[in-house]
């Protein structure tokens, strides 16, 4: 390529991306990749792990491929929702970070498993429901899972079944306090501070503590959330239940 | 000519009564707390102690504490100021280049001072200011887009500014200036993203340079052969919090950040002087003195951007002179402050990179303590086992009040080549979330040994204030401002505030009653006694 060409490009490049952020020029070169990496690592990747696969955050690899500039571009400036933070990214930083989200192939999500068997394995056979609400019917113990499918990665959903205390969901930490009349009472900390502990105990009640009205407070390690072992749930019926929240968005 | 001296002299005659002096001289400054209704540095003295001779709010008392004017600033972002406050009107800055005049009796605002930022700043931790300096009648405030501005202290009209250097190399300024006889000393942020970091003098009047001391030297000066190749220019080693003083050895003692990139050593071979390391600067000339270097070849973001706390303290039946440092990377120093000799160096929180340090006074190392492409599970967390928050401390127990953190993380660490206004990390670190807590610590510096502890449930990033009656006022991420037993360690007080605090409070008298201030969400809250008890 001559150096007008490159000059060229260079200059459109810049058009674009000043012509008002609505529309964000993506270089793809190795280098313009290499660079948004970067900006990945250092401002996504506490979220969506250090190669885009994603943990709590969502599965970037799947998904940036079926996304417009437009739309990645708007996801990053304003975040998403309590969980998600807004960034401020420059122009520069966002089309490179985009361009490094394209560049992630990865495995395709074998979409296997059967959806109506999985959501019949949630609710009767494993009773998920009974800790977790779909669409304003279930338990409440645990997060409501309405839109699961739509806020986490595949990859997180099966570390939640399988090691659930891997990663606590905030608002669901598990606590037990001990009452002055000796009388243990557990369930999830909904919040905490030095003086106070807010708790809806495993009976589903809302319980409002006030710590020096009890004995003790312990941060319990094992989630109230099940492990699920390959003994107690087969990888098929995994499969199935992955489809069916996969599809709750 | 005659009219307006005429009218001068009427204006004064009606004004005496109710006039507050606003003509901060050197001396006034020398005073420090001396004077009860005056608040007049960061830490309210040269000595960095944030320890105030008040003692009308006591253990005995401090129970009626109750709220008596809240100031709404209504401008997000984290409000992370000290307030000057000088007979009856206090000044204070806040996020996003804002800054106030208030009535200290009533809150009710006097002026309000705003300048537009440019949009392109580099900055690693929010639009924040941690407040002005006061000298004469002018304010002073280092902005973000480093330049020092001065206001007029009765209007708050912009009066003069200057270039403390060019933000677009990724120098920002967020310390409160320190007033140091005719100069105004400040320091800089910018390692994150790379910037050769300083400290520098400039004329009160003029504004112009009057020395300029560079944290990293270039090769050829004492400490460059600590750098390999030309890793120097772009070495960090910010300077980002206000230092103290010492009017007899005539020295200021300042923190100096870490070395960049922050987490990847391979780019910078060698120990880095002076990043990670305290530096006692001649005050005329800004020429090094000594300098003690807590974390040689930081890789952990452990920035020693701690108040340097001074003190005179009996150590082995002799007086000796120490500065005092609970550091980032878990370790709490007594150092003499005449030579830099290090007199107590102990943990106070986890660590895991080091548990002890050798003979010449250099930690030493433990294994698996570097960031790796795979990570490393390392204590403490990049946040440090404190931060940038104010300890106290209070000669009357002897104790250093710091606010400790015990967390760990995972450190990860990758090349990264460097541009210019571009974030400088080589790494990142994930936290397992929820696994640490916050406590504060009462430290005896000349044993380095925790006396008591008070835990909260996250690590909180809120600074410490002693008072002579005995008691501490501080905060936390869960909204509490809370007063202390500073003896035992027993709270006293709590008022659920409703906003995390990254504050230190302060305190002064108003007509002679005790008021102690904290910034909190958008809000200054000011408490007091009810009047009249
Ligand atoms: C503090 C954690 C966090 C950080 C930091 C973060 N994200 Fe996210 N991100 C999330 C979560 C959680 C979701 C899913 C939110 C939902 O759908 O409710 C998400 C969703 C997304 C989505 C999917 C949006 C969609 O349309 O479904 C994209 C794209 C994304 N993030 C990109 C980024 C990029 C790029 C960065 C860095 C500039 C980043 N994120 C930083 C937590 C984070
Ligand atoms: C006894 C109550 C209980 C049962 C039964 C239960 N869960 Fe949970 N679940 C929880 C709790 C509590 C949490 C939150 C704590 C955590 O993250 O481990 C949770 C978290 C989750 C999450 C993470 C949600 C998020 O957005 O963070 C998923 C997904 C989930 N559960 C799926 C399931 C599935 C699938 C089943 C059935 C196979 C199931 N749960 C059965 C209590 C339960």
């Amino acid at each position: 390529m001559t150096r007008f060409s490159l000059a060229a490009i260079a200059s459109l490049i810049l058009f674009f991306a000043s012509a008002a952020s609505a529309q964000l020029a993506i270089d793809d070169s190795p280098a313009a990749v290499e660079a948004g990496l970067r900006v990945f690592r250092s401002h996504c990747s506490r979220c969506h792990d250090l190669n885009g696969q994603g943990y709590r955050g969502r599965d970037l690899s799947q998904l940036a491929g079926r996304k417009t500039t437009a739309q990645l571009a708007n996801v990053i400036s304003r975040g998403i929702g309590a969980e998600m933070p807004a960034t401020s990214l420059t122009p520069q930083q966002t089309s490179r970070v985009i361009a490094y989200l394209r560049s992630l192939g990865g495995p395709a999500i074998v979409e296997t498993g059967d959806a109506r068997r999985g959501e019949n394995l949630f609710w009767n056979q494993y009773r998920c429901g009974r800790c977790h609400m779909v669409a304003g019917r279930g338990g409440r113990l645990g997060p409501d899972l309405t839109h699961v499918g739509a806020a986490r990665s595949k990859s997180f959903l099966i570390r939640e079944v399988r090691s659930p205390s891997d990663y606590i969901s905030k608002g669901f930490e598990p606590v037990s306090v001990v009452t002055e009349s000796g009388e243990t009472v557990s369930g999830v900390r909904k919040n905490e501070d030095a003086f106070s502990l807010q708790m809806l105990d495993v009976s589903e009640n809302l319980r409002n503590f006030l710590r020096e009205e009890v004995r003790d407070v312990k941060r319990l390690d094992e989630s109230f959330m099940p492990v699920y072992t390959r003994n107690q749930l087969s990888d098929a019926d995994l499969d199935d239940l992955l489809r069916y929240l996969a599809a709750l968005r | 000519m005659k009219r307006t001296l005429r009218f001068g002299l009427v204006l004064a005659l009606i004004a005496a009564p109710i006039a507050t002096s606003q003509n901060i001289s050197s001396k006034d400054l020398l005073d420090g707390l001396k004077s009860t209704g005056r608040w007049l540095t960061y830490s309210g003295d040269y000595s960095g102690r944030r320890h105030s001779p008040l003692a009308q709010i006591t253990p005995e008392n401090v129970g009626s504490l109750r709220a008596e004017w809240i100031f709404q600033t209504g401008v997000p972002g984290k409000f992370e100021a000290t307030p000057i406050v000088i007979d009856g009107t206090l000044y204070i800055t806040g996020p996003d280049n804002h800054a106030w005049s208030l009535d200290a009796r009533t809150g009710r605002e006097i002026w309000h001072h705003r300048e537009n930022l440019p949009a392109n700043l580099n900055l690693c931790c929010g639009k924040v200011n941690r407040g002005f300096a006061v000298s004469g009648a002018k304010l002073y405030i280092a902005a973000l887009d480093s330049n020092l501005v001065a206001l007029d202290i009765k209007t708050g009209n912009v009066i003069g500014g200057i270039a403390i250097d060019d933000y677009r190399k990724g120098y920002t300024s967020t310390a409160a200036p320190l007033v140091v006889g005719n100069k105004i000393v400040v320091g800089t942020a910018g390692a994150d993203y790379g910037a050769r970091g300083f400290i520098d003098a400039l004329d009160v009047n003029s504004g112009k340079r009057v020395w300029r001391f560079w944290t990293v030297p270039r090769p050829g000066e004492p400490g460059g052969e600590t750098w390999a190749g030309n890793s120097w220019e772009h070495g960090g080693g910010s300077t980002w919090l206000t230092g103290t003083y010492d009017p007899e050895l005539n020295l200021i003692y300042w923190g100096t950040g870490n070395p960049a990139p922050n987490l990847n050593g391979n780019a910078r071979k060698g120990d880095n002087l002076y990043t990670s390391s305290l530096v006692a600067l001649d005050a005329d000339t800004g020429k090094l003195r000594w300098h003690y270097q807590f974390t040689p070849h930081d890789t952990h973001d452990w920035d020693a951007n701690h108040i340097p706390v001074l003190a005179d303290l009996t150590i082995d039946g002799r007086n000796r002179k120490v500065v005092m440092v609970a550091n980032r990377n878990g370790f709490f120093y007594t150092l003499d402050r005449t030579t830099g000799e290090v007199l107590v160096a102990k943990t106070y929180a986890g660590t895991t990179w080091a548990k002890e340090l050798d003979s010449r006074g250099r930690p030493i190392l433990l294994p698996d303590n570097e960031p790796s492409e795979q990570g490393t599970f390392i204590c403490p967390d990049m946040d440090g086992a404190t931060n940038w928050m104010s300890p106290a401390f209070n000669p009357d127990t002897g104790l250093m009040y710091v606010m400790a953190r015990e967390d760990c993380a995972t450190y990860y660490s990758w090349a990264e080549d460097f541009r210019e206004g571009q974030s400088y990390w080589g790494g990142n670190t994930t936290r397992k979330r929820g696994s640490g807590y916050g406590a504060l610590r009462a430290i005896d510096p000349l044993t380095g040994s925790v006396k008591w502890e008070f835990k909260f449930p996250t690590p909180s990033m809120a600074g410490v204030l002693s008072t002579a009656s005995g008691l501490l006022f501080t905060g936390d991420m869960e909204g509490n401002f809370m007063a202390f037993d500073a003896r035992t360690g027993k709270n006293l007080w709590h008022l659920q505030t409703g906003s995390s605090i990254y504050a230190a409070p302060s305190t002064f008298t108003v007509n002679g009653r005790q008021f102690v201030v904290i910034p909190s969400g958008t809000a200054l809250i000011a408490l007091a006694l009810p009047p009249g008890s």
